[in-house]
């Protein structure tokens, strides 16, 4: 009987059923955010409180940035694809009373060193964001390099690292001290399309 | 941790031991969307799979309507197919219905159920899944069927059923379904068991006129019980386990023709499928016991037609059930003893 029982459950049952060639496929998507950095801008001492045209240029970068997450994690043997839908950036932490533009050159250094330029923007009133702001939207990408976009999407798939260089100039700024620090922070909206035979 | 994949793996034992893995998101996900929203997506997710088990279970108790003479008896297996109907292979999502879950696009959308059609990530409607915090935690894919009538002839859940008949005494057969508490699985952590009763009675010789007729005639009543405990994760002790009981009542009439008996029954069935899936299971910030408890009930009229050959003892039957899930079993087994109508005239002479 326990044998009758097995071979009804597993044999009979089992060899009825089949997903069939196509497999399951499923998009998980998730706005990943990246540790924020730091960025200066400087005045010379005697501009302290002055408007000026514009300061000295800054270079950051943000580190090797790893988009994971563990939902991503999970599937790492099923992932067929990433693609970055939209990036956001946000500022934080300009003292109160100072004021700037800035003009943001970004550009994305992969692993291997090969760099592509990602965009060229004038953030206007830089010190008046407060919310995050949109900048790339896969649905109009607009003047955003797509070159360094599908990089990107390649380098998640690949599992490597890329950096994020920014070259920042404030423009027509006003600084009540020397120098502001404040925090600029990226976010990635990224889908996962996961392919399970 | 892929706890949809263990789920949907668990209710996938009862049709594939194989394949229905495959339909796997991250349920950790539902769950910290909350229980209630995780219950009842699976709910209308899933109840294709266990309304069909309902119906399923009910199915294959005869092939005549002639009990056997006295410690006569017959031993069945057969496999019934519940027919989903195109009704189930999808179920409505409405955002307001859910607390922490929300389509992505729109307030209402038609979803695949687990047997609906496989959809690719393009064609299916995204769900965003929210903390209690209203922070969006993440965005999913809705789950997709598992699009088994691409693959096969018919839409189906299988149920496959073991069966003893004993003929008692006065034109009354004692139906047996049975399995002992078995173990399965590699580690012997799961369990199944199966227990069922029936009655056949011929009443056709307690009428005075219809006894004389060339034709069996019989009431039939029939209890299924089908409970499977299964290891989610043994060690962590989480279990999940879905129990099905059927209930049927039914009146049935047969017609021997040489070695062919054309058999039909009329009268009605109910299921009720219970499944739960138990222990502790943590998201990222909660532990939750117990999780997930599902119920699915049916119940109507079912009419059936079936058709049985027999070749010595060996008999080999096929029927099919007009009810919601319309139902077509199929079974071999042999019979020795069976009974005899004195009112059976032969349609070809000698026979």
């Amino acid at each position: 009987m326990k044998k009758i029982s097995i071979c009804l459950l597993a044999c009979l049952m089992g060899s009825l059923f089949s997903c069939g060639e196509a497999g399951i496929q499923s998009d998980i998507s998730q706005i990943v955010d990246v540790d924020p950095i730091s960025v200066t801008i400087n005045v010379p001492p005697l501009l302290v409180g002055q408007r000026i045209d514009e300061t000295p240029s800054t270079s950051v970068n943000t580190g090797d940035i790893n988009i994971t997450s563990e939902e991503f994690d999970e599937y790492s043997d099923e992932l067929q694809r990433f693609t970055i839908n939209q990036i956001y950036y946000s500022l934080s932490g300009i003292d109160a009373g100072n004021e700037t533009d800035l003009d943001v050159d970004m550009s994305i250094v992969f692993a291997g060193g090969s760099r592509i330029p990602l965009l060229s923007t004038v953030i206007v009133n830089a010190h008046a964001q407060s919310a995050q702001v949109l900048l790339f939207d896969k649905a109009a990408p607009g003047t955003v390099n797509q070159t360094a976009i599908a990089g990107i999407e390649s380098a998640l798939l690949n599992g490597t690292s890329f950096v994020i260089e920014m070259e920042l100039v404030g423009r027509d700024v006003l600084l009540n001290s020397s120098s502001d620090t404040f925090q600029f922070q990226f976010k990635f909206d990224v889908t996962a399309r996961v392919q399970l035979d | 941790m892929r706890l949809y994949t263990k789920i949907v793996l668990i209710v996938g034992l009862s049709f594939s031991l194989s394949n229905m893995a495959k339909a796997q998101f991250d349920f950790d996900s539902f769950l910290e969307a909350g229980l209630a929203d995780a219950n009842k997506l699976l709910q209308s997710y899933l109840e294709p799979a266990f309304q069909g088990i309902g119906y399923g279970i009910n199915s294959g108790w005869y092939n005549t309507a002639r009990p056997h003479q006295t410690l006569g008896f017959d031993l069945n297996v057969s496999v019934s197919a519940a027919i989903v109907p195109t009704g189930g292979e999808f179920f409505t999502f409405n955002n307001s219905e859910y607390s922490n879950v929300r389509l992505s696009n729109g307030t209402s959308a038609q979803l695949p159920t687990l047997f609906g059609p496989n959809l690719g990530a393009d064609d299916l409607p995204e769900l965003t899944f929210f903390d209690n915090n209203g922070d969006q935690t993440i965005r999913i894919s809705a789950p997709t069927g598992l699009g088994i009538e691409e693959e096969f002839p018919t839409n189906a859940v299988p149920t496959p059923m073991i069966q003893l008949g004993i003929g008692l005494v006065k034109g009354t057969d004692l139906k047996i379904r049975y399995v002992p508490n078995i173990s399965i699985g590699d580690d012997d952590e799961s369990e199944i068991k199966l227990f069922g009763i029936g009655l056949m009675h011929d009443i056709k010789q307690h009428l005075p006129v219809v006894k004389a007729l060339p034709f069996d005639l019989s009431v039939f009543v029939g209890y299924t019980n089908l409970k499977t405990t299964l290891a989610v994760d043994a060690d962590l002790n989480q279990f999940a386990e879905f129990e099905t009981t059927g209930t049927i009542v039914q009146a049935l009439i047969s017609k021997k023709l040489a070695f062919i008996t054309a058999y039909g029954g009329l009268g009605y069935a109910k299921s009720k499928t219970t499944f739960g899936l138990l222990g502790q299971y943590s998201t990222e910030t909660t532990t939750f016991t117990d999780p997930i408890n599902l119920a699915y009930d049916n119940g109507g009229v079912r009419a059936n037609v079936g058709l049985r050959i027999r070749l010595l003892f060996l008999n080999i039957f096929g029927e099919y059930a007009f009810q919601e899930y319309n139902t077509a079993t199929v079974g071999i087994g042999f019979s020795f003893r069976e009974g005899k109508s004195s009112t059976n005239v032969p349609i070809v002479p000698g026979i």
